[in-house]
């Protein structure tokens, strides 16, 4: 049962890939010659994609380690809101960072250009990665730190023994997500550009389906990106366990942070506070005129996040408790960010005309897409304590006889429990934030706030939108902040 | 008899070899220098080891293809016996039932058990809060309601000084009595279970082990 | 009762088979900021009808979005596309005639098109902010080759004032445009994806100019009232966006579709779309806010649809590869 259990993602993401290659060719739209397409042009969006992506996401990993070393050693009463802001960084809305990164960093250094490309990165994923390498690294065992004690061994040994093998185990899959995202970004790498040279896959794919209504195009950069998004899985994506993590269920939250704990956090909240300093200054050099439909988007968007976090969650949960870790289904992991989100939503979409459910639909695809998108962000760490407890305690349930049931209610629930709030509201808040699919499926009637940032964005409502901005920031970060405050609760009960 | 006829497996480069029988409401000490296999004896019989060929025999039935859960072993590995993360009570009542889930008799026997093992006051606490000697009760009393006729331990009580460890072996030698149980145990101090041992299990090397009497 | 409302939403797709008219447009529109609420309220006072907006990304997303539902499209008029995507959007074959007369219509250029309504258009500019900038080009050519001022602007590829700002340079440089592209990008502090981008990096004082429309500076006026913000007016004329409408063959209620057509170019109709759409009505006698008199009004350039939908992909390549150096 579990094992079913543990297929059902499989199932979705594979079906989810069917669905849409259908769609896909049932595209009216006519491409040229396949050839046509292997140009001087594609080697060279090829090229920036990668090179791009590799920048962001090996400086998103270089730059988190230092701060999650530092946090992380020793559990402190405030944590929770400070981990809270740091998943709040991660899923700001990308023009909020795009401007914020223009406003700050535009004297130092051009930042249309590679550079800003990747500071841009590095504000939306330095925090996710410093969250998850936190959470890794909250988890070494304190039998090992004791005797390592006793040993009289050096900081350095200490490092080295305790805390590098988890680093290293957790560098790869932290790295291949962070690169994942970035390989697929749109905004920001279109935005802070500076011109066609600096072009990705993911923005060739959109602009392949859009005025060139080209499918063909589309699918051929969509293929690349793909087929690169599998090698990286392939030759980086294995996960090592060196089973030397415990959960320091004994241990108690101290007091306050040390000093140094404090500098880290004083940094990094400073450094990533300056984008925002621009949008609270915008937001407020206005009284907030409002918006007759604010309490609707609310409604609609909180509504369409709840759905896609359940969901993914639910996914991230079942697919956690596979076996299945070979090297050709861990792209499963990874969800829907493998291939260009684009494609995907075009052709489900299409299939949904088809099926003439196109407007039946649109609330369920919203949730099932944004689910998918999100379940590989919060995958990682519910994996690792799944296995966790299941290395431990596989032998004693098993010779215990205990059923499936038995299994998931005692043994695998409670491991994951303290993750589950945090796990299920950043998946939420991401899904909040979404424009793209809902933007792209065409809104019926129901409005959420995203969208409704937008449309006051191209009615020159420019305060407006960053005050619904600012409210929309204010509301995840309540949810987040909730979130971890009610994990560690239950981390520490 | 718990027979282990020419019972072959495999880890990693190692080979194992085991051929002996143990009379019911004996005790088998296992014992020889480490490395040589002696868990890996116990993970045979319980089933997590695959072999290659030979059967395990109880009462005259192959046990070579049974799941674990239908072997008849209760078993107290080296350490992770009780789920920490769970109260006492959970995990006693995980011995009674494999679903946790108790009818009124079988409530009875819990508590009696746990008063038996003087652990009736730690029922509602979290296992991982107790001391050592308390976990080893704990699981000892689990094994009690568990009731099966054979019981592995693999150096269950290691960790352990030497009184919790003799008290320990006292809780076993009773179940065993009272139960009827058949012991397998590995140890490292064959000098501590001497006595309570019927039957000794000596590893020379991984697929030359002698049987004796104690 | 979080269920019920689930279920609301869930069942949208009722509102809209019910809805008399369903309209595809984009999103700004559809928005409390844009044309759309004070259009609806209006004109189902006055068939006593119901009537849907859809909004979409925007007008290239709509004309996408027509092509992939065909036949089946469930909506009866399609409005917000541009004169440049009239060719394309003719060729499936989907639209119907609206048998209007406009001849009473003032627009950039005569327009004779039996499925398309014009209902407001705007030229494209660079605006500037006047505080800032002092030596403002006279001409495109100026800016492209004298003037030492920064530029942001929207990629053809995406967004209609991209490429307009594609179609202008083409109009102007025409054999040379990819020189022109070349220089350009000298001064072009970012290509955006779309007008929102480009106009928000412009107002935070990313670049000296921005390319947008020649009523930009009328909201500015109207609710900043502040009158720094204006668009630099060039010598070779400034190429234009005619928005239009037009229903669809496959519409269940063709009658009242093109009701809502002529609608749209009726006073009433034509009142609205100055102060929320930022655009030129196209009606001589429409009320427009008073900020638009201080706008500029220039030289029309403009290219026949067939055209540009015969030329695009090899104009845009052309920018591709010009701007890419």
């Amino acid at each position: 049962m579990i094992q079913r259990l543990a297929f059902l993602p499989t199932a979705v993401i594979l079906l989810t890939l069917a669905l849409a290659g259908v769609g896909l060719i049932l595209h009216p739209g006519q491409g040229g010659a396949l050839v046509s397409y292997f140009d001087a042009w594609f080697l060279q969006i090829l090229k920036f994609s990668v090179l791009q992506a590799t920048l962001s996401a090996v400086g998103s990993v270089l730059l988190a380690v230092p701060f999650a070393l530092i946090l992380a050693t020793r559990p402190f009463r405030q944590q929770w809101l400070i981990q809270g802001l740091m998943n709040l960084f991660f899923i700001m809305p990308v023009l909020t960072v795009v401007l914020g990164v223009v406003a700050v960093f535009n004297d130092w250094f051009r930042v249309f250009s590679l550079t800003g490309i990747v500071v841009a990165h590095l504000y939306l994923n330095v925090p996710y990665a410093i969250r998850l390498f936190w959470e890794r690294l909250s988890q070494y065992s304190q039998t090992h730190a004791q005797v390592a004690v006793t040993l009289n061994m050096t900081a350095w040994q200490r490092f080295r023994v305790l805390k590098l093998p988890i680093l290293i185990d957790a560098f790869r899959p932290i790295f291949v997500l962070i690169f994942l995202m970035c390989f697929s970004s749109f905004t920001v790498v279109l935005t802070l550009s500076g011109g066609p040279a600096n072009t990705n896959l993911e923005v060739a794919v959109f602009q392949s389906l859009k005025l060139d209504f080209d499918p063909k195009g589309a699918a051929f950069y969509a293929f690349f990106h793909g087929l690169i998004a599998f090698l990286i899985l392939f030759f980086l994506g294995r996960r090592d366990q060196f089973g030397i993590e415990f959960n320091r269920l004994t241990e108690r939250q101290h007091a306050t942070a040390t000093d140094t704990q404090w500098l880290a956090i004083a940094v990094l909240l400073f450094v990533l506070s300056l984008p925002l300093f621009g949008l609270t200054v915008d937001a407020l050099s206005a009284p907030f005129a409002g918006s007759s439909r604010f309490g609707q988007a609310l409604t609609t968007s909180l509504l369409l996040a709840l759905g896609s976090g359940v969901l993914a969650t639910v996914l991230a949960l079942c697919r956690s408790l596979s076996k299945q870790q070979g090297r050709f289904t861990r792209f499963l992991d990874f969800g829907l960010l493998v291939l260009p989100m684009m494609v995907i939503t075009t052709g489900l979409l299409l299939l949904t005309l088809k099926l003439h459910i196109a407007f039946k639909m649109t609330f369920f695809l919203i949730i099932w897409l944004n689910a998918l998108m999100a379940m590989p962000l919060i995958i990682t760490p519910l994996q690792s304590r799944i296995q966790l407890y299941h290395r431990r305690y596989q032998p004693l349930a098993e010779s215990l006889g205990m059923p499936a049931r038995t299994r998931l209610g005692l043994i695998y629930l409670p491991a994951v429990l303290p993750l589950l709030p945090w796990a299920m509201v950043l998946s939420m808040v991401l899904s909040i934030g979404d424009l793209g699919v809902a933007a792209l499926l065409g809104s019926a009637q129901f409005v959420t706030l995203p969208i409704l940032i937008y449309q006051a964005m191209g009615s020159y409502q420019l305060v407006l939108a960053s005050q619904l901005t600012l409210i929309l920031l204010v509301i995840c970060a309540v949810l987040l902040l909730a979130a971890e405050w009610i994990g560690g609760r239950l981390r520490y009960a | 008899m718990l027979e282990v006829q020419d019972l072959v497996c495999r880890l990693g480069t190692h080979r194992f070899h085991w051929n002996f029988s143990v009379p019911e409401q004996s005790f088998l000490a296992v014992t020889g220098p480490s490395g040589l296999g002696k868990s890996s004896l116990l993970n045979a019989l319980l089933g997590f080891l695959p072999s290659e060929s030979g059967r395990i025999c109880w009462r005259q039935q192959d046990l070579s293809h049974a799941s674990v859960a239908a072997r008849p072993f209760g078993v107290l590995f080296q350490r992770d016996n009780l789920f920490e993360h769970l109260s006492v009570e959970k995990n006693l009542s995980l011995g009674l039932s494999p679903s946790g889930r108790l009818s009124g008799v079988m409530q009875e026997q819990l508590l009696e058990a746990a008063r038996r093992f003087q652990i009736d006051d730690l029922l509602k606490k979290r296992a991982g809060a107790l001391s050592g000697g308390q976990q080893q009760r704990v699981a000892l009393s689990r094994v009690f309601l568990q009731n099966r006729p054979v019981l592995l331990l693999d150096e269950p009580f290691s960790s352990l000084d030497p009184g919790l460890r003799r008290d320990g072996l006292d809780w076993v030698q009773e179940l065993q009595r009272e139960q009827k149980t058949t012991i397998v145990m590995v140890t490292h101090h064959l000098a501590e279970v001497r006595e309570a041992a019927s039957h000794v299990l000596e590893g020379v090397s991984s697929d030359q082990w002698t049987q004796y009497p104690a | 009762m979080k269920l019920k409302t689930l279920l609301s939403l869930m069942t949208l797709s009722g509102t809209l088979a019910a809805a008399d008219l369903t309209i595809y447009t984009y999103e700004s529109f559809t928005g409390e900021w844009g044309p759309g609420p004070a259009l609806e309220k209006a004109f189902e006072a006055q068939c006593n009808c119901d009537i849907a907006f859809v909004g979409l990304e925007d007008g290239v997303a709509l004309l996408n979005r027509l092509r992939l539902e065909g036949e089946q499209s469930q909506a009866d008029i399609i409005l917000g596309l541009d004169d440049g995507l009239v060719a394309e959007t003719e060729a499936l074959g989907l639209l119907a005639e609206h048998q209007q007369s406009l001849s009473d219509l003032t627009l950039p250029y005569r327009w004779s098109n039996e499925y398309f309504v014009p209902y407001d258009y705007g030229h494209f500019a660079f605006v500037y902010d006047d505080q800032r900038v002092s030596e403002v080009p006279g001409s495109l050519k100026e800016l492209v080759e004298e003037s030492d001022l920064s530029v942001i602007y929207q990629d053809p590829r995406l967004s209609t004032p991209g490429q307009g700002l594609m179609l202008w340079m083409k109009s102007v440089f025409g054999a040379d445009a990819a020189d022109a592209w070349t220089q350009l990008q000298e001064k072009t502090v970012t290509v955006t994806p779309g007008w929102s981008e480009a106009y928000s990096l412009f107002l935070e004082g990313n670049s000296d100019m921005v390319l947008s429309y020649v009523t930009s500076p009328a909201y500015h006026i109207s609710f900043e009232e502040t009158e720094q913000y204006k668009a630099a007016e060039f010598a070779e004329g400034h190429y234009v966006q005619i928005e239009v409408a037009s229903a669809l063959k496959s519409s269940g209620n063709l009658p009242l579709a093109r009701d809502f057509l002529a609608f749209l170019v009726s006073k009433p109709a034509q009142d609205v779309f100055g102060g929320t759409n930022w655009m030129w009505p196209v009606l001589a006698e429409a009320e427009t806010p008073a900020s638009f008199d201080k706008l500029i009004s220039p030289e029309t350039l403009y290219f026949r649809s067939e055209d540009v939908a015969a030329n695009r992909k090899a104009w845009i390549r052309e920018w591709r590869n010009a701007a890419s150096q």
